[in-house]
């Protein structure tokens, strides 16, 4: 008997079905790619399904065409065609056409170094909005930042 | 002797998970994994029995030894005490 992390892909039908069943779902999720928020040593995500449209600074969770799961944020208003443009806070490519169908859920609460936040907490808002607006100078400070780590391990 | 109410055991991808349901909530980030006879075990802990109900049990399904079947009950029980997962 032992407690480990599993795969998104190894749980996703258990998960589905909770999801639509009203109820949440909580995980680990994996990467880098929503640092400053999400850690991955051990920050968890809560999430519960989706029920109409997402707006902008939402989180879901969505699966690539190629079968990949995703947790990136909703970064635009939807397009004309529905379909949402989303990026990883710690990124700056976007990844325009995401379609309703490939949504799995939409974070709710997460857990950041084992405090718990709804998503509704002001100060996460606060985040949201201007970690956004500040999306197209990300990667001056983040590449800067990843330059000035390198140098530093170099010497 | 029987396992809490708030746990679910389910096989993805060939393996035996347990998954904490609390309040709706299926928690994935902690899953406890399970070999074939520990499934087996949890299955029927899942109604209140005794160690002997389970070493016929398990006598009864698989080719072992009782010495050793009894030893693997007493170390899953064990297991599932340390962790808080019986009932009582």
């Amino acid at each position: 008997m032992q407690t480990k992390q599993v795969h998104l892909i190894d749980i996703y039908d258990v998960m589905a079905e909770k999801l639509a069943s009203g109820g949440t779902s909580t995980f680990n999720p994996h990467g880098t790619s929503m640092l400053p928020m999400l850690h991955d040593d051990g920050d968890k995500v809560e999430l519960k399904g989706i029920n109409g449209k997402l707006k902008k600074y939402d989180l879901p969770l969505y699966r690539r065409d190629n079968g990949a799961f995703v947790l990136h944020r909703v970064v635009r208003r939807p397009s004309a065609d529905g379909t949402y443009t989303m990026c990883g806070d710690n990124q700056w490519h976007l990844e325009r056409g995401i379609r309703q169908d490939q949504l799995v859920g939409v974070v709710v609460s997460f857990y950041r170094r084992g405090r718990h936040f709804s998503v509704d907490n002001i100060g996460y808002k606060i985040y949201c909005r201007i970690w956004v607006a500040v999306m197209p100078l990300r990667h001056l400070f983040i590449g800067g930042a990843r330059r000035l780590a390198r140098a530093l391990k170099r010497r | 002797m029987k396992i809490k109410e708030d746990y679910l055991l389910r096989n993805v991808a060939g393996s035996h998970i347990v998954v904490p349901v609390g309040e709706g909530n299926l928690d994935f980030s902690g899953v406890i994994t399970l070999n074939d006879v520990g499934a087996f075990l949890w299955e029927r802990l899942q109604s209140d029995t005794t160690p002997e109900e389970l070493l016929s049990a398990l006598l009864a399904e698989y080719d072992v030894k009782s010495d050793v079947a009894k030893k693997d009950i007493d170390d899953f029980i064990v297991k599932l005490k340390g962790a808080d997962l019986l009932a009582d």
